[in-house]
């Protein structure tokens, strides 16, 4: 079964300013698009929010459209991020498709910089042991 | 972006007050986009822990991360600690190890040049890391800001902290004081903080008005520190010893603060409800936190300098230092794996198509009603505080969004605040008109709720 994570209270969209940057990229990692308009643009818009009109935000064509007439807002975006965000690519998917190439970096790393494996690494991932939890139920 | 502070430190300024004045001087979005390297004389006096504690705060300035080159410091830290590398492998690393600093006359995006000079014991007084300011300084007057999404910003910080423009730091009463969390509980940090109190004399005592807790940053460091007696110094003074955790950094126990009450903390934030619901933190160094808890104020610890505090310590009994390699396991290899036990799966993971299915939705067009905020520098502990980060699945988070400014502290119900609002319940759009969305800690949840 598929599951899709949609977006809790079901804000998929965040417009303002500018954004702190650990904060956007988990955004977007989310199927969440973090738009950044000059503050100007941002109180139009916040205008036509506080009069309960609806925006539309095309990531296609980039542009934020108003209902009242008033032209579009234009916005730019990482086109790698668009990418995914428009298929909805999921950045692990992304990453293993790479795999070969982090077999190759992987050898290089234990020739170049032995220690950073780490004590008793054989090579091999560490298998973690299947525990039954019997642990209570723990909340504070 | 490179931070240089050249120079000599003041006496009883520490790596804390460094980076709080740095994170003063650039904002909290002054690193954004941007990995800080510290450089200059100071840090490379600076001990590994310092160093630590500078690092630790670069995201509140808004970097990525914090880098000091390693050198001989460095070396000397690392050197016989259980994982790290020996015999050869070590002399090959430390090798390596020395390549990794910055080209002479490389170029930085940006450049900060900060004298030494300039800083002294720091304190913040508002409601985000940059609001600092120096000990002999005041709370600012916000009608004196003419940015007016700043001064609406100080107006609401001064709200919440309960404070009055123009009061002098060293005015500010407080109820508790914690020092911890993992910007500043090490061993260091805690033979800081027993230097004032020994400096301040062997009847020195928390106030009266005051509960003070000292939670070291690890068993380890607990250890080391019982070692070294100087529990025994913090519970003569009245201190509260406790074991290692997260205690009142983020009031995610049952360590918090209740609403209005004011603690002087060793933390690296001090977002609205942080430390629980309502509670009002003011952050500084273990020295100063130490300082504040004996005198029952914010206060500056350079009054624990000089000729009589020297005398007093040199009364005290001498501390012994332990060595803290007494307290870590021997250099031992972890056991080699099991081959037996696991099927190991071939070494190319069989590869997802190119349209793999993914649990990420598309985003093409949203239209629907946008809800507006006028705040800057919305923090993460504000999108959703830290109660509510106990779980790992990324639904059933949409009551937790703003839960600070949607639900009323005292009565439990829904404020008039505009997600709370026909038609904003059903936003699908956040117009936010103030800068830095987003700032603070990294918790993933934040997206999640909304």
């Amino acid at each position: 079964m598929l599951i899709v994570y949609r977006n809790d209270f079901g804000i998929r969209c965040v417009i303002a300013p500018s954004f702190a940057e650990i904060f956007r990229s988990n955004s977007m990692q989310n199927g969440m698009l973090p738009v950044v308009i000059p503050q100007e643009k941002c109180k139009d818009l916040a205008k036509d929010a506080e009069l309960g009109l609806d925006l539309e935000v095309d990531l296609e064509k980039q542009e934020v459209r108003r209902m009242n007439g008033k032209p579009p807002i234009p916005f730019t975006i990482d086109p790698f991020r668009r990418h995914c965000l428009l298929n909805g690519l999921d950045d692990i998917a992304l990453t293993m498709q790479r795999g070969a190439t982090i077999e190759v970096f992987e050898q290089r790393r234990t020739e170049m910089w032995p220690w950073l494996n780490g004590f008793g690494y054989q090579g091999n991932k560490v298998p973690v042991a299947s525990i039954k939890s019997t642990a209570r139920k723990t909340d504070w | 972006m490179r931070i240089t502070v050249d120079g000599d430190l003041h006496e009883g300024v520490t790596s804390k007050d460094v980076i709080l004045h740095i994170i003063g001087v650039i904002g909290t979005a002054g690193g954004t986009g941007s990995v800080i390297e510290y450089a200059g004389s100071v840090f490379r006096d600076f001990s590994m822990e310092a160093r630590m504690s500078v690092c630790n705060m670069s995201i509140e300035a808004g970097a990525r991360a914090g880098m000091v080159a390693p050198d001989d410091v460095t070396f000397n830290y690392l050197r016989g600690r259980p994982l790290s590398p020996k015999g050869e492998e070590w002399d090959r690393a430390v090798a390596y190890w020395r390549t990794l600093k910055s080209d002479e006359g490389a170029k930085f995006d940006s450049e900060v040049i900060i004298p030494a000079s300039d800083i002294i014991p720091t304190v913040t007084w508002g409601t985000s890391p940059q609001d600092v300011a120096p000990i002999t300084g005041s709370v600012p007057d916000p009608s004196k800001i003419s940015d007016p999404a700043k001064r609406a910003s100080a107006e609401r910080s001064l709200a919440y902290m309960g404070l009055q423009p123009n009061t002098p730091m060293q005015e500010i009463k407080i109820d508790k004081v914690f020092i911890g969390s993992c910007t500043n509980s090490r061993i260091e940090d805690l033979r800081s903080a027993v230097k004032v109190i020994l400096a301040a004399g062997p009847e020195a005592k928390v106030a009266p008005n005051v509960v003070a807790m000292v939670v070291p940053g690890s068993g380890i460091i607990k250890q080391h520190a019982e070692a070294e007696g100087l529990d025994i110094i913090f519970k003569r003074a009245g201190f509260d010893w406790r074991e290692a955790g997260c205690s009142m950094c983020l009031g995610m126990n049952p360590d918090q603060l209740s609403p209005g009450e004011r603690c002087a903390s060793t933390s690296n934030r001090n977002f609205e409800g942080r430390q629980g619901s309502g509670g009002r933190t003011h952050l500084l160094s273990p020295a100063m936190a130490a300082a504040a808890a004996l005198d029952g104020r914010i206060t500056d610890v350079r009054k624990f300098l000089g000729t009589v505090a020297a005398a007093n310590i040199a009364a005290a009994p001498a501390l012994k230092t332990a060595n803290v390699f007494d307290f870590m396991d021997e250099p031992a290899a972890s056991p080699a794996p099991d081959v037996t036990q696991s099927a190991q799966a071939d070494s190319s993971p069989s590869l997802p198509p190119a349209s793999s299915p993914s649990s990420v939705e598309k985003f093409v067009i949203v239209k629907g009603i946008a809800a507006p905020l006028h705040i800057e520098n919305v923090d993460t502990d504000m999108i959703i505080p830290k109660q509510f980060l106990k779980t790992l699945k990324r639904t059933g988070l949409a009551g937790a969004l703003f839960y600070t400014l949607r639900k009323n502290p005292h009565t439990g119900e829904d404020t008039d605040f505009v997600l709370n609002r026909t038609p904003y319940n059903e936003a699908k759009i956040l117009v936010c008109t103030g800068k830095n969305f987003g700032c603070g800690s990294s918790r993933e949840h934040a997206p999640w709720s909304l």
